[in-house]
């Protein structure tokens, strides 16, 4: 199935930079619907409005962090739309316990920073598909 | 540091012992003990003139805050500049909107290439974010000192590191930001570590 550029992405990060910068780049990707927040907490209430089709997230925020973000996300009960919605997490936090508890915890897939553009456009083909 | 004590730790610990020793079988003669614990005090006052020289009540109130100060200008100005490099390439991006689809990917090409040099604010900012609390811990540990003893000066003898244990069922052991490159994975390991996952 074709990926709808149209769809809703989350990009949630607590530095104003990185919002931008993954929102630029997006952009340049063609999806142009991106909201954005600045904690785990404020994400998770836009989910409850809101159908997304991605989440990029950060891991280092307070006072929810993307990691207890993500816990909530996939054990969400009764809204498939919040439960199943693709996780990518874009963090400094490189070390290999912290890629296992994201992947224990359902991440879809995980961008280390400093990343390039290439990166990910092809992290989000793989969590969504060709577009 | 001026005045260095002649005794060691071991050494203190020592004629402590001795005092004790002598207080508990009743061994030692009253002037024994009198003088040990003159010698004890000798030695803490000495301790004391040391620290005290050192100023630690300027370290708290004079250079920790003042680095940490610089510290944050440091991130704050950092970002502004971030944030004005990307408005001109979000202006660049409009243009190229206008332009034939040759002359748009050209242009934007470049400016992503800006956007992605403009990530290392997010990371220097976290790096300086860690150091800022290092300092805030050591300006703690340092006014916790000084209020134990009031305004004498003291000194935490504690000689025992802190490990640290990064544990996957602990989040806060996880967050501690951009690794050094000893202890960094790169991206191609996080990807196949997420591989092998998969494969299971």
């Amino acid at each position: 199935m074709a990926v709808d550029k149209n769809m809703n992405v989350l990009v949630v990060d607590d530095y104003q930079t990185m919002i931008r910068i993954i929102r630029n780049l997006l952009k340049q990707l063609g999806f142009n619907n991106v909201d954005e927040a600045t904690d785990g907490g404020a994400a998770y209430s836009m989910l409850e409005k809101k159908k997304y089709g991605l989440v990029i997230s950060d891991w280092n925020m307070e006072p929810v962090s993307g990691l207890e973000l993500l816990k909530k996300v996939r054990s969400t009960q009764g809204n498939d739309n919040i439960t199943k919605v693709p996780f990518i997490m874009v963090t400094a936090e490189s070390k290999t316990e912290n890629v296992i508890a994201a992947k224990q915890a359902g991440v879809n897939n995980y961008i280390v920073k400093p990343f390039n553009a290439e990166t990910l456009k092809t992290k989000i083909t793989s969590v969504i598909g060709e577009f | 540091m001026p005045n260095t004590p002649k005794y060691g730790r071991g050494q203190v610990i020592e004629i402590i012992n001795s005092v004790i020793d002598k207080m508990d079988t009743g061994k030692g003669s009253r002037r024994e003990i009198v003088n040990d614990i003159a010698e004890l005090s000798a030695i803490i006052d000495g301790l004391k003139r040391d620290i005290a020289s050192t100023r630690p009540e300027h370290v708290k109130n004079s250079h920790i805050p003042d680095a940490t100060d610089e510290l944050d200008a440091v991130v704050t100005h950092t970002a502004e500049a971030t944030h004005a490099i990307m408005a001109v390439c979000e202006e660049i991006d409009a243009f190229a909107g206008t332009l034939d689809e040759g002359k748009k990917a050209e242009l934007q090409s470049k400016t992503r290439r800006v956007y992605e040099a403009c990530s290392f604010q997010d990371v220097t900012g976290q790096r300086i974010r860690n150091v800022i609390k290092a300092l805030t811990m050591i300006e703690q540990k340092i006014d916790s000192m000084l209020e134990t003893l009031g305004h004498k000066v003291g000194l935490d003898v504690s000689d025992s590191k802190f490990q640290k244990v990064v544990s996957i069922h602990d989040e806060k052991s996880l967050m501690s930001g951009p690794q050094l490159n000893a202890t960094a994975i790169s991206q191609e390991e996080i990807d196949r570590l997420l591989a092998e996952f998969d494969e299971k």
